[in-house]
């Protein structure tokens, strides 16, 4: 697991689940929210479109296909690629930093 | 399987989006995988955290209803007669506006003879007021009055100098005619 300050992934996630963190926990799952913005932002638009309905906006996938105009399937394909790019990207992003 | 297909379906499970009958398969590999397992971990927390983007939760109740009214929306528009709807209204229009050429066509009232025509019968003979009037056609026509110009407005020439309070306005009158 990639090592942050002496904190992971794990915990920088975790912690964004917590409602009275303290300042420190909140400045990390604020930090780690900025992180994921940005690799949201590098998505490819379609994938993108996909994963925000689907994951940010909570439509279900028959929704998301039917709003993006194409099948279930091809929404499932595309919040799977999207999600595992986004894990990429933020780890890659967490690892590259001193 | 290769694991690359298992993450796939990973990505989907962590968020409850793999089919069912996909489910057991892919718990059987992470069983016996602990690369996978722990993307599989991994990739719960970052869903947890992409979920924790959503923000202010949002009322139920107008969530369904602004809900409802975007699938209502979506359902209008890919009604094949909502959305090629203009093509029929322009069809229409152009429709009213040849009957309406037609009609106009068809049923045109005659033009409007001039009094003195009527009053005086047509002479088809050489016109002495016309004496370019060879073939006669012309000598029935009215002979032309000629109306007297409109008396001409004088032109108003508005000047704005730099100073705001200073402003010179010319009347130019046309003289004569």
């Amino acid at each position: 697991m990639a090592q942050v300050a002496g904190a992971d992934i794990g915990a920088l996630s975790g912690s964004l689940l917590l409602a009275d963190a303290d300042p420190h926990e909140q400045a990390s799952r604020a930090e780690h929210g900025r992180l994921l913005e940005a690799a949201v932002r590098r998505l490819p638009e379609k994938e993108r479109a996909a994963l925000v309905l689907r994951d940010i906006e909570d439509f279900s996938t028959r929704e998301v296909a039917r709003f993006l105009g194409s099948s279930e399937a091809t929404v499932r394909s595309q919040v799977s690629t999207a999600r595992l790019k986004i894990h990429k990207l933020t780890k890659q992003t967490i690892r590259g930093r001193p | 399987m290769s694991c690359r297909k298992y993450q796939k379906m990973t990505a989907l499970h962590v968020a409850g989006d793999l089919p069912e009958a996909k489910v057991p398969r892919l718990e059987e590999h992470l069983g016996g995988c602990p690369a996978c397992r722990s993307l599989a971990e991994e990739l719960r927390l970052s869903q947890s955290a992409l979920e924790a983007l959503r923000g202010e939760p949002v009322d139920e109740a107008a969530l369904e209803q602004v809900r409802q009214r975007v699938l209502a929306r979506i359902a209008w528009e890919e009604q094949p007669a909502r959305r090629f709807g203009w093509v029929y209204a322009l069809a229409a229009g152009l429709a009213v506006v040849a009957v309406g050429a037609l009609w106009n066509v068809a049923y045109r009232p005659a033009p409007h003879a001039p009094q003195q025509a009527s009053a005086a019968p047509v002479r088809w003979g050489k016109s002495p007021d016309l004496p370019n009037d060879k073939t006669g056609v012309l000598s029935h026509r009215p002979p032309r009055v000629k109306r007297p110009a409109p008396a001409a407005e004088p032109l108003l020439v508005k000047l704005i100098t730099d100073d705001p309070e200073v402003i010179i306005y010319w009347l130019i009158e046309k003289k004569g005619d």
